[in-house]
């Protein structure tokens, strides 16, 4: 059965990304409750509910074939503000400990504690201390510097009243500053790397908005599940490639509850424990993490590899540049995927076609490419190696220990039945300018917002256990040559063909590419739990 | 026989902890019980090897059973007593038909003493009584200080025989390994997707004896016994008996042990990461070199770190190089 949520219940943000729908730029306050200030600080959330952004639909694109068109409530925000609490910050609003201890316990102790398993210290470093941004870890010091609250704002491209989305932005913002004070309910968090140091601003407006700092076209493919479109029909256009793999090959949503809270999920149980069931429901979790990127150092290497990799497979610089950078993320930079196309050659004559293909059929045809393909066939990892970056983080079928082999011109089949508990929605946009002249010191990379109901099981294992580890993809301690922890020794291995008469090449002594420079584990609330923080009447029994 | 298996012994042992107060104190002057005193003993023994090849370790804060190279495996816990579950539950009619009051306390199981559980997965060449005690006469050859330490907090420890009594306490309280398991069974190709180990038919061996006598005696019921009733009779007990001895039979070939898996012992184990390990610095210092350079390489490699030789240069067990 169609499963319909109750849209004005969610907040934004979480069905459908913010830099999909039309908002290019945002901004990420930091607020901590003042201590003896309770009250205000709940007056202030009460405030701020008037003005978050729900999932409710607006017209747009997306809602204009709607048979029902009384579905479409909202009008689309100049500004879309959306609000989470990390557990500290629910405790300092008064959320009962009664409703706090259902809280699983990666939120209770937070990203802070838990960098050292997510493997977020690198190098020489000791701590996180040493690489976080001020704003994260000024409360290992200083409890009046704890983080509690997040306040995201997105600008819409094209504001109501002509004026630009920047001003629109900025007019927001400083209406929350206006409500924030040490005398008041919350204080602004001062310490993001970037002037003026009170924000993290985000942004798409790169040269090529498509394109990360890497120069990869991103934000290809997103979990897809029961629930999170209006239509049906959409859905099942969305979920192919998207969703989860059944033994017949056919692509269902996965269970609304691998993604909101107080839904079934993919093992038939209710997620989230904290009581009472709407203060969990239609809420969810979501990971905040700054990843700064070393741009220079990542095309310095790739450069360097490419030369010996030219050599040794006597192909053009340009064409083992190009090869190498595919090989370590899964697909080539303009997105098409390895397992379509494994060889620079075949990457080439397939552009070539796209390029061809008139308009009409061209945008159909490249959703397939871009996001309908399995591994079940690529079982010895020639087409996209088992190390990188797309298949660790999402291996789709590959895990699948019960494979059919090819039948005639069937190809083997595998379902996604031990990757269905570990996908991950991914929220959030680039930050900071790269490109020639900048060096790597400069403030720059992707703040991703990992949304899932359970961080430890989908989050943290995947980036445990999936980036930060091989076992599962028969590459023992290499982490992932993208966003992997780089240890001296990190390495990653092309596969060759077997039929190949090339050898499989190996990257070596990888330098850290990404480093993750701040982060926190927040509660994202439903609309009726963030009445219930506001007015203070949590009731857990 | 699951206490061994593909040339694997699978010790499960549970020696019983000595009750009341150790003669010894903490370090806070506190007095200890032998329970405690075990505990604490468990708790600081080193378990990794700070340095990843042999010989270059310290041997003085090495781990005591990384010192024997059959141990692939092992794990000392106390076990103090049984955890209780809650009331052993009823069907509320059940209950009420039985006249069982619920108000009365049901009863709570107890061990008659706490246990050290001693655990470990050695190379051994059958599952004998003799094989077992030659292992742990070697292990105390070479960690016998902290076997010591352990061992004379359980009953049955003699200070005048430690290394017999040592050896007693162990094989005494063996109990049967009943789900061994080990990770070298089966050398499949490499890739993802791997099946079951291809396993050898063994029903012929199984139904061969039994369903030829049940046959021959069959024939012999058909043409002695007198009556058609006697002829039901004996048939029925036939069929019956046969079944019996099928299932005895199954059991025992269920029982019979894997062989061992070429080169699955701890030293051949070690060889071989170490092998990895430095094959795949040899791979990419050797990326692009012309054929010569390769075979010059190679051979320098061979030299270097000498596949054929099982024991050196290895890696130190107990070690996790990057």
């Amino acid at each position: 059965m169609f499963n319909e949520l109750d849209l004005a219940d969610i907040q934004g943000n979480i069905l459908q990304a913010y830099g999909r729908q039309g908002f290019p730029i945002g901004r990420c306050v930091l607020l901590h409750v003042n201590e003896g200030h309770e009250q205000e600080a709940r007056n202030l959330v009460d405030t701020l509910r008037r003005r978050v952004t729900t999932a409710e639909l607006w017209p747009s694109s997306r809602t204009k074939n709607l048979p029902n068109q009384d579905k479409v409530t909202a009008t689309k925000p100049d500004v879309a503000i959306n609000i989470a609490f990390t557990f500290r910050g629910l405790l300092a609003l008064g959320v009962p400990v009664r409703t706090l201890r259902g809280m699983p316990d990666e939120f209770q102790e937070g990203m802070l504690k838990r960098a050292e398993i997510l493997r977020d210290v690198h190098g020489a470093h000791q701590s996180v201390a040493e690489i976080w941004d001020q704003v994260w870890v000024e409360e290992l010091k200083d409890a009046s510097k704890q983080v509690h609250v997040l306040v995201t704002f997105n600008a819409n491209a094209q504001p109501s009243n002509h004026q630009s989305p920047q001003a629109a932005l900025e007019a927001a913002y400083e209406s929350l500053v206006a409500c924030c004070g040490p005398n008041q309910g919350m204080s602004i968090l001062s310490g993001h790397r970037q002037y003026p140091h009170t924000y993290q601003d985000l942004s798409v407006l790169q040269p090529d908005p498509t394109k990360e700092h890497f120069g990869f076209t991103d934000g290809i493919g997103d979990p897809v599940f029961e629930g999170q479109y209006p239509q049906e029909a959409d859905l099942l256009a969305a979920v192919i490639g998207q969703g989860k793999l059944t033994a017949s090959q056919e692509w269902l949503p996965l269970a609304t509850g691998e993604f909101l809270l107080g839904h079934v999920d993919e093992a038939q149980e209710t997620s989230g424990g904290a009581m009472p069931i709407d203060f969990s429901r239609n809420g969810t979790f979501m990971a905040y993490r700054k990843m700064h990127q070393n741009v220079n150092t990542f095309h310095r290497y790739i450069e360097e590899k490419a030369t010996v990799y030219a050599a040794s497979h006597g192909v053009s610089e340009e064409e083992a540049n190009e090869t190498l950078r595919a090989k370590m993320v899964g697909r080539w930079s303009d997105g098409i995927p390895l397992i379509h196309a494994p060889t620079y050659g075949q990457w080439q004559a397939e552009r070539a076609k796209i390029s061809a293909m008139p308009e009409a059929t061209r945008q159909a045809y490249l959703v397939q490419l871009l996001r309908n393909f399995t591994y079940a066939a690529d079982a010895d990892g020639s087409r996209c190696p088992f190390s990188s970056h797309l298949r660790r983080s999402n291996p789709r079928d590959m895990l699948d220990p019960t494979v059919s082999p090819a039948a005639g011109d069937a190809p083997p089949r595998a379902t996604s039945v031990l990757n269905n508990r570990r996908r991950i929605l991914r929220r959030g946009l680039p930050y900071g300018q790269s490109g020639p002249g900048i060096s790597d010191q400069e403030d720059h990379g992707v703040l991703m917002l990992v949304v899932c109901a359970s961080l430890f099981r989908q989050f943290e294992f995947v980036q445990q256990q999936w980036l930060q580890y091989g076992l599962d993809f028969q590459s023992g301690n290499d982490t992932c040559p993208i966003v992997g922890n780089h240890g001296h020794a990190a390495k990653h291995v092309i596969e060759a063909a077997p039929d190949s008469d090339k050898p499989p090449f190996l990257c070596d002594h990888i330098p850290q590419f990404v480093e993750v420079r701040g982060g926190a584990y927040f509660f994202v609330p439903s609309m009726t739990a963030l009445r219930l923080i506001a007015q203070g009447l949590t009731d857990p029994t | 026989m699951p206490n061994f298996d593909g040339g694997h012994f699978f010790l499960s042992s549970l020696i019983p902890i000595r009750e009341g107060l150790a003669s010894s104190r903490d370090d806070t002057g506190n007095s200890l019980s032998h329970i405690h005193a075990v505990r604490e003993i468990l708790t600081i023994l080193p378990t990794e090897n700070p340095i990843g090849d042999a010989g270059t370790q310290v041997q003085h804060y090495s781990p005591p059973f990384s010192r024997d190279l059959r141990t692939h495996f092992c794990r000392m816990v106390v076990i103090d007593d049984l955890v209780f579950v809650g009331r052993q539950h009823q069907d509320a009619i059940v209950s009420a038909i039985r006249k069982i009051n619920p108000v009365i306390p049901g009863p709570v199981d107890h061990l008659p003493q706490a246990y050290l559980a001693f655990i470990a997965d050695f190379d051994a060449p059958d599952g004998s009584l003799q094989t077992l005690r030659d292992y742990l006469y070697g292990l105390w050859q070479v960690m016998a200080p902290e076997l010591t330490e352990i061992f004379q907090h359980c009953i049955g420890f003699e200070h005048d025989s430690p290394a017999d009594s040592f050896v007693k306490q162990v094989t005494d309280g063996q109990i049967e390994t009943t789900m061994s398991f080990h990770d070298y069974y089966w050398q499949g190709e490499p890739g993802l997707w791997q099946g079951s180990p291809p396993l050898p038919n063994k029903w012929p061996k199984v139904l061969g004896l039994p369903l030829t006598t049940a046959a021959l005696v069959a024939v012999a019921i058909f043409l002695l016994a007198p009556t058609t009733l006697l002829r039901f009779f004996l048939i029925a007990a036939l069929l019956a008996a046969t079944i019996l001895w099928l299932i005895r039979r199954i059991i025992a070939v269920g029982m019979e042990p894997f062989p061992a898996a070429p080169r699955a012992d701890l030293r051949s184990v070690l060889k071989a990461l170490y092998l990895q390990r430095n094959f795949i610095d040899f791979m990419i210092d050797c990326q692009g070199c012309d054929s010569q350079t390769l075979q010059a390489k190679y051979l320098e490699f061979v030299g270097r770190h000498q596949p054929a030789s099982v024991d050196s240069p290895t890696q130190a067990p107990a070690s996790i190089p990057s």
